[in-house]
C-alpha cells in the first residue's frame, strides 16, 4: 500500500458542509476510503464542534488532530479567511500517527510541558521520527514548555518538533486545538509520527535589524518591563502610529524583536531570532513575547523584508532538496507566520510566494498548511520556537530494499 | 533623548563625537519615520488589494448577471457574492407577488441552521407594512444595527433571524419587485461583514444593488417580451395555420398587380403548382388574371374609396387558359400619400356555383314560363266556363235561374282574374291586390250592368300583395259581398255607396271592409246562418282563411274581415 495522502478544502459558510466537503476531496485525492490519520486547520468564523464533527463523520471517526488558523494553504489555495478549512486524510502501512492533548495550559506552560509528556510517553516507539504541536497562540510560552516536555519525555533520541501556534484571525479571543472530537482553547494537539519515514525541514524568516543594540534591563519570564532603562512600551512607541492602541495586533507587526541567534544555533540559522510581541500592558508599559528572556540581554528592533523573506524562500527549498535528494516527500506541513501574509504582501505576491515554494519542492506533493501566531521547528538538533518564519516539514518514506 | 552640547573649547573627538550622535539621533528619527510609512503602506496595500478584490468580483457578477435572464441564476449569483465576497453571513430574497399585496422569500444564502432556515423560508412581508414605508417613501435602504432601538426594525430581528441588518429594494423604486436582506445573527457577527451605515460599508452593498437592480428590470423586461414574443409566435402559428391550409386563397398584391405573397389555396384555385408559382409568373394580374380587365379598374376604384370591398365576383383566366369565375374580398392599405400601397385579398372559386346558378336561373325562367302558360290556360277555360254559364243562361226564362247563372259566372271571372293577373305579373307568386280588386268590381259593376253614378265605388286598397293560397277566397268574398250589395242594397233604382277597404294591420293581418249605405241587412236575418250560397260561401273562405267576420247594420251594411295571409303548402 505504501502512504496515500491527499488534502481538500472548502470555503464553504455552512460548517457541516464546509467540513464533508473537504474531507471528501481528500479522501478522493488520497484515492483511500478510510484514512490511518487525519490532520486539519479551520480557521475561527466557524462553529468549530459542528466543523469538526462533520470531518469525523466523512473520515470514519479517524484520528484526527489540527487547530484554527489564521488562513490555510494547499496547493490550490493560499487563503486568510475567516471562513476555510483544509483537511489531509493519510492512509499508510509505512507511517504511524498517534495523538495526544493537553488543556488548560495558560499561565503554566512549564506543566502543560510535563502533562504533555506523560501523555505521549506511552506513544513513543523507537522508530519515532516528529513530533508536531498545535497549541494555543494566545496563552502558550515555548520556553517553559520545552525544558519540561523535553525534561520529561522519555525519547531514545531527540524528537525534532514542528508545528504553529493557532490564531483567531486577531480578536485575541478564542484559539481552536482538535483532538478526535475534542474541539478546546488553551490547550495543546500533539501528533507522533513513527515508522519508516523521516523528515526534511527548511526556516526562513527574512527580517533585518533597524537602529542599534538595545537592552533589556528588567523582566520576568516572557514580559519584557525595560528596555534600556525605560518602560518597554515607551521605547517603543515612536515607531508606532498614533492610533497604535487600538490596532495592538496588527501595529505589532511592522515592528518586532530580534535576539542574537545562540551561538549553538548560529550554523544552522540566520543571526537572530524574531520574536512578535503577543501582547502589552498599558499600565506597566510592558511588553510580552512567545518565549523567556533574561535580564541583560541584547535585542534588535527588527522589520520584514520583502526580498529577503522572498529569498528566504528559496534557502528553504534548498534545505529540504538537500535532504530529501531525489525522493518525493508524501507530504508537507507549512506553517506560515500571520506576520507574512496579506499584512505585508499584496495577494498577488503572498500567493506567488508560496506557488514558487511548493513548485520548487513539488507541485504536486499533498501540501498543507495555516497561518500561525508562531512557529515550532528544529534548528540543527535543537526544537525552537519562531515568530515571523516559514516552517515547512517535507515528510519522506525510506526507500524500500530491493 | 540627552543633548549634547559643544563648546568652542571642546576637543576635536568631543565635537566629532557630537556631530555623529546628531547624525544618530537624525538617521534614529528618520527609521522611526520608514518604519511607520511602511507600516502605513502595508495598511494601504491591504486595503487597496481588498478593494481591487471587491471590484474584480462585482466585475466578475455583472459578467454572470449579464448572460442569464434566469431569475433563479440571478438570485444564486447575488447570494454568493453577499456571502462570499460582501461577507455578511446571511442574505433573504423577497420576491414581489402584487396580486397577492406580499413579498414572500424566494432565495436565501448563507449558514442557517435547519430551524432557522425553515422559518425563514416561510416569512412572508405585507406590501403594506408599515416597516416597509421608508423604502416606499424613498429611502435608499434599511438599517438594523445591533443595538439598534428602532421599534419596527428590531420586531423584525426575530422575522428575519438576523440581529443587524440591511434591506434594500431591488428594481423601481415605490413598488420594488424584489427586497434584498443582509446581515448577521447575534453568535459570530465579528467573523463577517459588520452593518453599519458608514459610507464604505454601504459602497459594496450600494454597487451591488445598482447592478442587481438593472438585471432584475431586465429580467422582468425580458419576460414579458419572451410573454409577448410567444403570443406573437402562435399568433403568426394560428395564421400560417390559417393562411397555410385555407380552402379559400389568401394573398397579398401590389397595386401595380403583383403577387407579394398567397396561401397555396390561391396557387391552386389560379392553377399554379404553389405560391412561388404564382409570384414568380404572374407580373400583371391584370392582363394575365382578368377575362375582361376592366374590372380591374372597377375593383381599384372601388379601393380608392378607401373602404373594403366584398363579393366582387370576376372571371379569370387559370395558368392554362382556361377559365373560372372567383369571389374577391380586398382591403387596400394606404400609404402617407393616401395611394394604396399594398391590398390583401381573399379569392374564392365561384365557378361551380356560378354555372349552378345559370343552370337555376335557366331552370327558373323556364318554370316561370310553364307556370304562366298554366295560368294563362286556367284562365282560358275558366274563361270557356263562364262563357258556357253565359250562352246556358241565355236559355233560361226564369230570373232566379238566370241570376243563378250570373252569379256563377261572377264567380269563375273572380278566379279567372287571379289567374290572369298572375301570368302578366312578374312575380308569378303574389297578386297585388289593389289592382286586382280595381279590376274585380269594374267587372261586378259591368256584369250587373250598374254604372258608378248610380252606386259609387270606393275602393280603398293599400299596396297589398297576397299569395294565391289568400288572394283566391280573399277575392271570391269580395264577389260575394259586392254583388250581394250590388243585388240587394240599393233596390228600386236607389243610389248609393259601396265601400272597399283592404288595409294591413299589425302583427301580418289584414282587414278587409265590404260596407254600403243601402238599405241594410234585414233586422231578423242572421247573416252568418242564411240559406244563401253567397253568404254560405263567405262564411266558409272565411273559415278557410281562419278569419273573423263581423256585421255593423248602422247606416246600411258593414262587413269587416279580419284575416292572416295562409302560408303555402306543399302539396303532397
Amino acid at each position: 500500500m505504501g502512504t496515500s495522502v491527499g488534502v481538500g478544502y472548502s470555503f464553504h459558510r455552512d460548517p457541516a458542509v464546509a467540513g464533508k466537503e473537504a474531507a471528501r476531496k481528500a479522501l478522493e485525492q488520497a484515492k483511500i476510503d478510510k484514512p490511518d490519520f487525519v490532520f486539519v486547520f479551520a480557521t475561527v468564523g466557524y462553529n468549530q464542534k459542528v466543523l469538526i464533527k462533520a470531518i469525523r463523520e466523512a473520515t470514519s471517526r479517524a484520528p484526527l488532530s489540527g487547530c484554527s488558523g489564521e488562513g490555510i494553504i494547499t496547493q490550490e489555495t493560499v487563503i486568510e479567511t475567516n471562513f476555510g478549512v483544509s483537511v489531509m486524510a493519510i492512509g499508510s502501512d509505512e507511517l504511524r500517527f498517534k495523538n495526544a492533548r493537553v488543556k488548560e495550559i495558560a499561565g503554566q506552560s512549564y506543566k502543560a510541558g510535563e502533562r504533555l509528556a506523560e501523555e505521549v510517553n506511552p506513544l513513543l516507539t523507537s522508530d519515532d521520527i516528529a513530533c508536531f504541536l498545535f497549541a494555543d497562540g494566545l496563552v502558550f510560552d515555548f520556553d517553559p514548555f520545552w525544558a519540561a516536555f523535553d525534561k520529561s519525555l522519555r525519547s531514545k533520541s531527540p524528537l525534532p518538533l514542528f508545528g504553529g501556534l493557532a490564531a483567531d484571525n486577531w480578536t485575541s479571543q478564542k484559539t481552536y486545538q482538535y483532538h478526535d472530537d475534542d474541539v478546546f482553547s488553551e490547550g495543546i494537539s500533539c501528533v507522533v509520527m513513527s515508522g519508516k519515514g523521516d523528515i526534511a525541514w527548511g526556516i526562513n524568516h527574512g527580517c533585518v535589524p533597524i537602529g542599534t543594540k538595545r537592552t533589556i534591563t528588567r523582566s520576568k519570564g516572557n514580559i519584557i518591563y525595560e528596555i534600556d532603562g525605560v518602560p518597554a512600551l515607551e521605547a517603543l512607541k515612536d515607531y508606532f502610529e498614533e492610533d497604535w492602541i487600538n490596532h495592538w495586533n496588527k501595529t505589532t507587526l511592522n515592528i518586532c524583536l530580534g535576539f542574537k541567534t545562540p551561538e549553538h544555533l548560529r550554523k544552522g540559522y540566520e543571526e537572530y531570532i524574531i520574536r512578535y510581541i503577543v501582547g502589552k500592558d498599558d499600565r506597566e508599559g510592558s511588553v510580552t513575547i512567545q518565549s523567556d528572556v533574561r535580564v541583560g540581554t541584547d535585542l534588535w528592533l527588527v522589520r520584514r523584508d520583502k526580498e529577503l523573506i522572498t529569498s528566504g524562500m528559496k534557502a528553504i527549498s534548498r534545505q529540504i532538496k538537500d535532504k530529501t535528494g531525489t525522493r518525493k516527500p508524501k507530504f508537507v506541513l507549512q506553517f506560515e507566520c500571520v506576520g507574512r501574509g496579506k499584512v505585508v504582501f499584496r495577494e498577488g505576491e503572498k500567493i506567488e510566494l508560496i506557488r514558487s515554494l511548493q513548485k520548487d519542492i513539488g507541485g504536486d506533493i499533498p501540501w498543507m498548511g495555516f497561518y500561525t501566531y508562531g512557529e515550532i521547528g528544529p534548528i540543527t538538533k535543537y526544537n525552537c520556537f519562531h515568530n515571523f518564519t516559514s516552517v515547512i516539514s517535507a515528510v519522506c518514506c525510506k526507500e524500500r530494499e530491493s | 533623548m540627552k543633548k549634547e552640547t559643544v563648546t568652542g573649547n571642546s576637543a576635536p573627538e568631543a565635537v566629532e563625537i557630537a556631530t555623529l550622535q546628531m547624525e544618530k539621533e537624525a538617521l534614529a528619527q528618520q527609521v522611526k519615520r520608514l518604519i511607520k510609512t511602511e507600516g502605513k503602506l502595508y495598511a494601504y496595500q491591504e486595503e487597496l488589494d481588498a478593494q481591487l478584490k471587491e471590484y474584480k468580483d462585482l466585475y466578475e457578477l455583472n459578467r454572470k448577471l449579464n448572460a442569464t435572464f434566469d431569475i433563479g441564476k440571478i438570485f444564486e449569483y447575488v447570494t454568493e457574492y453577499v456571502i462570499y465576497n460582501l461577507e455578511y453571513e446571511r442574505v433573504l430574497f423577497f420576491q414581489q407577488f402584487e396580486n397577492m399585496g406580499l413579498y414572500a422569500v424566494c432565495a436565501i444564502g448563507g449558514y442557517y441552521d435547519q430551524e432557522e432556515k425553515s422559518a425563514v423560508t416561510e416569512l412572508i412581508i405585507a406590501q403594506n407594512d408599515a416597516f416597509l414605508s421608508p423604502l416606499v417613501d424613498g429611502s435608499e435602504y434599511l438599517i438594523c444595527k445591533t443595538g439598534s432601538e428602532q421599534k419596527d426594525l428590531a420586531e423584525f430581528r426575530a422575522k428575519l433571524r438576523m440581529n443587524e441588518y440591511l434591506i434594500y429594494p431591488i428594481g423601481s423604486n415605490g413598488s420594488p419587485p424584489a427586497l434584498l436582506a443582509v446581515g448577521n445573527s447575534a453568535g459570530n457577527a465579528e467573523f463577517y461583514q459588520r452593518v453599519s451605515d458608514s459610507e464604505e460599508a454601504l459602497l459594496g452593498m450600494g454597487n451591488l444593488v445598482g447592478l442587481l437592480s438593472s438585471s432584475i428590470e431586465n429580467h422582468i423586461y425580458y419576460t414579458n417580451m419572451e410573454k409577448a414574443l410567444e403570443q406573437e409566435r402562435l399568433a403568426e402559428a394560428k395564421y400560417r395555420g390559417i393562411f397555410e391550409n385555407a380552402t379559400e386563397g389568401i394573398y397579398q398584391t401590389t397595386p401595380e398587380g403583383r403577387f407579394i405573397s398567397c396561401n397555396p389555396a390561391t396557387a391552386a384555385i389560379l392553377g399554379y403548382d404553389n405560391p412561388e408559382d404564382v409570384i414568380e409568373n404572374i407580373t400583371d394580374i391584370r392582363r394575365q388574371l382578368y377575362v375582361t380587365p376592366q374590372r380591374r379598374e372597377e375593383l381599384y376604384e372601388l379601393m380608392q374609396s378607401g373602404s373594403d370591398v366584398k363579393n366582387f365576383e370576376v372571371e379569370f383566366y387559370r395558368k392554362d387558359g382556361s377559365k373560372l369565375w372567383v369571389l374577391l374580398h380586398t382591403r387596400p392599405f394606404f400609404n402617407e400619400k393616401h395611394e394604396i400601397h399594398y391590398i390583401d385579398g381573399i379569392i374564392q372559386d365561384i365557378t361551380e356555383r356560378k354555372m349552378a346558378e345559370e343552370q337555376l336561373r335557366g331552370s327558373l325562367k323556364e318554370k316561370e314560363t310553364l307556370l304562366k302558360e298554366i295560368h294563362h290556360r286556367v284562365k282560358n277555360n275558366l274563361q270557356v266556363i263562364s262563357s258556357m254559364l253565359h250562352l246556358q243562361s241565355a236559355r233560361a226564362t226564369d230570373k232566379e235561374i238566370l241570376m243563378a247563372f250570373k252569379e256563377s259566372q261572377s264567380r269563375v271571372d273572380t278566379m279567372a282574374l287571379i289567374h290572369e293577373k298572375l301570368y302578366q305579373s312578374k312575380d308569378l307568386t303574389v297578386i297585388p291586390m289593389a289592382g286586382y280588386i280595381g279590376d274585380l268590381i269594374t267587372n261586378l259593376y259591368i256584369s250587373f250592368g250598374i254604372n258608378d253614378e248610380q252606386i259609387k265605388a270606393v275602393i280603398k286598397v293599400a299596396d297589398v300583395n297576397l299569395n294565391v293560397s289568400t288572394a283566391i277566397p280573399c277575392g271570391l268574398i269580395i264577389n260575394e259581398l259586392v254583388t250581394n250589395c250590388l243585388k240587394h242594397a240599393f233596390p228600386g233604382g236607389r243610389t248609393g255607396e259601396i265601400v272597399l277597404s283592404l288595409q294591413p294591420q299589425i302583427e301580418g293581418k289584414y282587414e278587409l271592409i265590404v260596407s254600403d249605405n243601402g238599405i241594410g241587412f234585414p233586422e231578423n236575418t242572421d247573416f252568418s246562418n242564411t240559406e244563401t250560397l253567397g253568404l254560405k260561401l263567405v262564411i266558409s273562405l272565411i273559415s278557410q282563411l281562419d278569419g273573423t267576420i263581423e256585421l255593423d247594420r248602422a247606416g246600411g251594411s258593414t262587413f269587416t274581415i279580419r284575416f292572416s295571409e295562409l302560408l303555402y303548402k306543399e302539396r303532397g
